[in-house]
């Protein structure tokens, strides 16, 4: 594999929330144009990673680097989640976080929002280069929305679709903010082995299509095996192993860290 | 409105600032020479038992936040109510006063629960939004209520000859009442902590504000500590507005509503959810509020506004609250 | 919108304009005044409507705002010679004393005050999640009362501020209203009204997908307060007095239950919210008056009366029937159309897609 570049680097981030340490001194290195899976057993600290990067938690160590393909590393520790979602890092929710009362269009739309240069007032009165924005705006969520097969349910309340829609609806969601890196946060969950099948080619092809790195937390080990350029291992807040996933695969830490846990040997 | 020196007063004229500054100053280092012992003391004394009532209404505050997190708007009228039923069973019912003071404390508790069943725990499991407005809409209707049920012109709190005598100590002149409210005040606190922490029924509510879910699914009886916690926090505002009434003897219907404002500040200040925290809240706006218009008399109109600023200043450097633990969202 | 939606609204406007002009011409002036306070709480219901109902901010404050926008118009349209009759007590601050501005511009400054003290309370509170906004909003409405009450060389302080020129014009506030809720509903159907209602409907997805939450919370409580501004400037102007004691933090009340009866996130609603309030408000004095049956006087009517059915309404209406009338939904010339063409038809489509 030639030496890509970093997209996304954790320096010895640490979390601790009171006297609990949920995350500790995890190194990340994320590459280009990869597609990295996050695993480990339930409650190992994989979300609080994810809130960590994302913004939502400011670490309590240690220093998360940004580097846009093309661009200067940046330190984004600490930063608003909006400012760092402009930046190009875009997620998904392990629960699924719709803006629920709202139409799947709009849904979409409002990821376009962070990327409009007119202010309020050029919006309110509707002034030709905010209208140009506008119709490039829905011209994209028209193309994301076909492309995954919901454009016919577009005025559809977005709690209205069923389970599997509805995931496929926030990662696009995530996708209209034009990220540089993808966060999924367990896509997979809840879904039967067809659908996941469907989810690793969609994950493939939309790294492809738009550029994207991905960086994932799943516990579905067939779509982390299949699809993973790389994997880290995380167990009680620490990483106790990385590698490709045939490393990981035979690695016996790992395979004793998730005995009794492995989801995939249940379903 | 509030008989205290909010509205009724002199000293209107507004100063400007700037070209009056030397004013200013030189009203201070008068005031400053002016102020005798006596005169400090005094004002000490008033601060702390205004302070003490801010922090008995403080409390039920926190509580009800701690449990529920939302904020009882309706706990303010409460003690608006708890002063009308003082006045109707001292003044109109001619019962002593100290049976009339365990009267209101019944009445007040009951009065409390019924707003929780009725206004709140039907919009348990609704947006947050709804069981604000709901509280909204109690407070509203209590206040109207009381001006439909009393009219809106003042009362007068009854004359408790025992409390509002005036007490000489060294060369300084208190009322009774003034010694009497932090002493129960300290009472009350200490019979609540030992409430809280050392009964089966504390470490339920304990439990409760900690972690709803989780209380609920473990077999905490969750309608019940939410009906004792209203319970404990009326029966501390009925005490608090008995003594209230005596200070400050005039009752309208709108009453609470600045002090009640003021004490959920207090709550904030000392740290949503944590009782002590409440009662440092109270103390700290109750002395801030005597001194700051002891000291600078030229502000008794603004005195309201007191709460207000430090509200502010805590939530810029400690948005907690002084004794309160920062939670985080799960995400 | 298409054409033909277009259309229809600019129809539409010109017929309620001509209703205005009926009204002006036609009624009474208590029937007129009647609809100027409508219109005018119509527009003060909308402002809280954009922070509570589509931004999903808690905020408290309209009648503060009110009573800023009513004071710039209050101090700077009477006319100067009036003045000194009116600030008696202590004069007039000589800065301010012989500034006379016309009534829209007065308008429009007492927007931008009301703006600017929103700015400065939001700033603090607007950064945290929590329910401190309605606290913080409450209280400042009254510590801005009064500070009014205070300054009496700039406002009179608790006397008040008499000889506004009176606008009763129908016609004039329609305008001021229409222009109101055009602008609203132009910006709520804006990617920026998007961003408000992702922020009402979750605010850490709206973060994550890069809605800025200070920022846009910031807007939508600006923006309300200078709506709210506008609307207590021409309250001032349909009393012809101001007074401190107008601006309780009890009228905001009265604001609460038109976005709650018509349906917080409804531009619609907060219209027909205001016309049952204030038609209610008015029509229901009655109740307040000794009602004689056959003779005997039922005790049940008597001065405080009509407030407490309308503290009742409200708790009714946020326990049994949370939406309000139009819960989040807009007329619409489509569904206008689809009524007329076949009433039956629309309700049972309606039922399905709510069943659904």
């Amino acid at each position: 594999m030639a030496k890509t570049q970093t997209v996304l680097q954790t320096d010895s981030m640490t979390m601790r929330f009171g006297g609990v340490t949920a995350v500790f001194q995890l190194n990340l290195d994320i590459r280009e144009h990869q597609i990295v899976a996050l695993i480990g057993p339930n409650g190992a600290g994989k979300t609080t990673a994810f809130n960590m990067i994302t913004g939502v938690y400011t670490p309590t160590e240690g220093d998360v680097i940004y580097t846009a393909p093309g661009e200067e590393p940046v330190k984004i520790t600490g930063k608003l989640p909006s400012d760092i979602a402009k930046m190009g890092i875009a997620r998904t929710f392990q629960n699924i976080r719709l803006f629920k009362d709202l139409s799947v269009y709009e849904n979409v739309m409002i990821a376009k929002h962070l990327h409009l240069k007119s202010n309020f007032l050029s919006a309110t009165l509707h002034l030709p280069w905010y209208n140009k924005e506008q119709r490039q705006m829905e011209a994209d969520v028209e193309k994301l929305l076909r492309s995954v097969d919901l454009w016919e349910l577009r005025d559809e309340k977005a709690s209205s679709l069923p389970y599997g829609k509805q995931r496929r609806l926030e990662i696009v969601r995530a996708l209209a903010t034009n990220p540089k890196i993808l966060l999924l946060d367990e896509p997979a969950a809840g879904m039967n082995p067809k659908e996941t099948e469907e989810l690793t080619e969609f994950i493939r092809q939309i790294r492809d299509e738009y550029n994207l790195t991905i960086f994932m937390i799943e516990h579905h080990m067939d779509l982390v095996m299949e699809i993973s350029d790389w994997i880290y291992v995380l167990d009680f807040g620490m990483l106790i192993a990385e590698g490709t996933p045939v490393d990981i695969q035979n690695n016996s830490r790992v395979i004793e860290a998730y005995l009794g846990v492995d989801e995939d040997a249940e379903s | 409105m509030l008989p205290l020196p909010s509205e009724e007063e002199g000293a209107f004229i507004f100063r400007f600032p700037g070209g009056e500054k030397m004013d200013f100053l030189t009203q201070f280092f008068q005031v400053i020479a002016n102020m005798s012992a006596a005169s400090l003391a005094q004002h000490i004394v008033n601060g702390i038992s205004l302070g003490s009532l801010y922090a008995l209404i403080a409390i039920g505050y926190t509580m009800v936040y701690g449990i529920l997190l939302m904020i009882n708007f309706a706990h303010a009228d409460i003690v608006m109510m708890a002063c009308y039923f003082a006045f109707f069973g001292i003044t109109v019912f001619h019962i002593p006063w100290y049976i009339t003071f365990v009267g209101v404390i019944v009445a007040t508790a009951a009065l409390g629960v019924v707003i929780e069943r009725t206004a709140y725990r039907p919009l348990r499991d609704a947006p947050k939004n709804s069981v604000l407005i709901s509280a909204i809409g109690a407070s509203f209707l209590l206040e109207n209520l009381a001006n439909y049920l009393f009219s809106g012109r003042p009362l007068r709190f009854p004359d408790i000859p025992l409390l509002s005598q005036t007490i000489t100590v060294g060369s300084v002149q208190i009322q009774a009442i003034c010694l009497v409210i932090p002493v129960i005040t300290f009472i009350s606190l200490l019979v609540l902590l030992h409430i809280v922490n050392h009964t089966k029924t504390g470490m339920a509510m304990r439990a409760v504000s900690k972690d709803y879910e989780i209380a609920r699914v473990m077999g905490v009886n969750i309608d019940r500590v939410i009906s004792i916690t209203f319970i404990i926090g009326s029966s501390l505002a009925a005490i608090g507005a008995f003594m209230w009434g005596v200070r400050y003897p005039g009752i309208t219907p709108l009453l609470g509503v600045m002090p009640g404002l003021k004490c959920f500040i207090a709550a904030v200040i000392g740290g949503i959810g944590n009782i002590k925290g409440a009662v440092i809240g109270g103390f700290i706006l109750g002395l801030g509020e005597v001194l700051i218009v002891a000291f600078f008399p030229q502000l008794s109109g603004y005195r309201d506004a007191f709460a207000f600023i430090v509200l502010i200043i805590i939530l810029f450097y400690k948005p907690t609250g002084l004794l309160g633990e920062k939670t985080t969202e799960k995400v | 919108m298409s054409k033909r939606n277009m259309i229809l609204t600019v129809v539409g406007i010109i017929v309620l304009f001509a209703g205005a002009c009926y009204a002006q011409f036609e009624l009474d002036s208590y029937l007129r005044r009647i609809i100027n306070l409508c219109l005018i709480y119509a527009i003060i219901g909308l402002s809280m409507n954009l922070t509570n109902g589509f931004a999903g901010q808690f905020s408290l404050g309209q009648a503060g705002f009110m009573a800023l926008g009513a004071y710039v118009v209050g101090v700077f349209t009477v006319p100067v010679e009036l003045r000194s009759n009116v600030f008696y007590a202590v004069p007039m601050n000589p800065l301010i004393a012989d500034i006379q501005l016309p009534l829209w511009l007065a308008l429009i400054f007492g927007g931008l005050l009301a703006a600017l003290v929103a700015f400065l309370i939001g700033t603090p509170v607007l950064r945290l999640r929590g329910d401190y906004l309605a606290i913080a909003t409450l209280g400042f409405s009254e510590i801005i009362r009064i500070v009014i009450t205070n300054a009496q060389s700039f406002t009179n302080g608790a006397l008040g501020i008499k000889d506004i020129p009176t606008i009763n014009d129908v016609r004039y506030i329609f305008l001021a209203t229409a222009f109101v809720f055009i602008f609203v509903t132009c910006l709520v159907n804006s990617s920026y009204g998007r961003a408000f209602k992702a922020i009402r409907e979750d605010e850490i997805a709206a973060e994550a997908m890069g809605v800025g939450l200070f920022h846009h919370k910031c807007m939508a409580f600006m923006l309300s307060a200078f709506f709210a501004g506008i609307g207590g400037g021409l309250y001032a102007t349909l009393l012809g007095t101001v007074d401190p004691k107008n601006f309780l933090f009890t009228l905001t009340y009265n604001f609460l239950l038109i976005i709650v009866l018509g349906g917080m996130g409804s531009i619609t609603g907060s219209m027909l919210g205001s016309i049952i309030v204030t038609a209610g408000l008015e029509f229901l004095r009655v109740f307040d008056e000794p009602l004689e049956i056959f003779g005997t006087t039922i005790p049940l009517f008597r001065p405080g009366f009509r407030m407490v059915i309308f503290s009742l309404l409200l708790m009714v209406c946020v326990l049994f029937w949370r939406k309000g009338i139009m819960g989040t939904e807009e007329f619409t010339w489509n569904k206008f159309v689809a009524f007329c063409k076949n009433p039956f038809k629309y309700f049972m489509r309606k039922g399905a897609r709510n069943n659904g």
